[in-house]
């Protein structure tokens, strides 16, 4: 894989574990919101969505679905950091070990 | 907190109160989503098969019918993800919707004829595991309800 298909990679990655953040931030119900500003939170969502979907498009046309897909799976490490930093979730160690594992699984599988 | 006093088939949810139709429950709209996305993912790569159009954005792809079902699948599984998220933490609702991770790669491989090596089939069976290990303590707090 080489540099730019790497880079849109990262940007189709980046902008999922974002959009994931503001999805949460603006459907979560333990916090008070106006509707307009769920909405803005849910719209931010499906246009990070929006330009991470593209990206995946370009990188579709050059390699195998089963190749390209597994590197998403390294994301839900990035999205439990993501969620405790900017939402504030707890972490326990049963669930940063399940992580951990599954992350595992799809470096084999990537690297395969 | 917890609510003991019907025992139905909806179960599950600490929040909301059991009397929701069971489609309501938000752990079965994480795996809806999960189907539908996984689904999403394989019509598009048989429609960007169905052109050779390698310009930004692969417009011509829009003409085929399995990219659009593709397209639908994923707005729809938008809709259920974003049904889960009002009640499921973040971190729990991703987790568990790595198992389109295993999904996949088996679609692939049942629908598009792609290869699994042996090899890959480990790190397949690592994901179920490690999905297994988050989501068995939230099986048990169902069993509760």
């Amino acid at each position: 894989m080489n540099p730019l298909y790497f880079l849109l990679l990262l940007v189709s990655n980046g902008s999922s574990i974002a959009g994931q953040v503001f999805f949460k931030r603006g459907m979560g119900d333990t916090v008070q919101m106006a509707g307009w500003q769920r909405a803005s939170w849910v719209g931010t969502g499906i246009a990070a969505k929006a330009l991470s979907f593209f990206c995946w498009i370009l990188l579709l046309y050059r390699f195998e679905l089963s190749y390209i897909y597994p590197f998403e799976a390294l994301d839900p490490i990035f999205v439990a950091l993501a969620a405790a930093l900017f939402l504030r979730e707890k972490l326990n160690f049963r669930l940063l070990l399940g992580i951990s594992i599954i992350c595992a699984g799809i470096a084999i599988v990537s690297i395969t | 907190m917890l609510v003991t006093s019907d025992r139905d088939t909806s179960a599950g949810r600490l929040d909301h109160p059991p009397k929701r139709a069971w489609f309501f429950n938000p752990y079965l709209q994480i795996g809806v989503s999960v189907l539908l996305n996984a689904a999403a993912q394989i019509f598009i790569k048989i429609g960007t098969g169905h052109t050779t159009d390698q310009s930004l954005f692969s417009i011509s792809s829009l003409t085929s019918g399995a990219m659009w079902l593709g397209i639908v699948a994923m707005v729809v599984a938008l809709v259920s993800w974003l049904y889960a998220l009002k009640s499921i933490p973040l971190t729990i609702a991703f987790t568990l919707a790595a198992s389109t991770q295993v999904i996949v790669p088996l679609g692939c491989w049942i629908f598009l004829g792609e290869q699994i090596s042996l090899l890959r089939w480990g790190g397949i069976l690592l994901v179920t595991l490690g999905i297994l290990l988050v989501a068995q303590p939230l099986a048990k707090v169902e069993e509760r309800l």
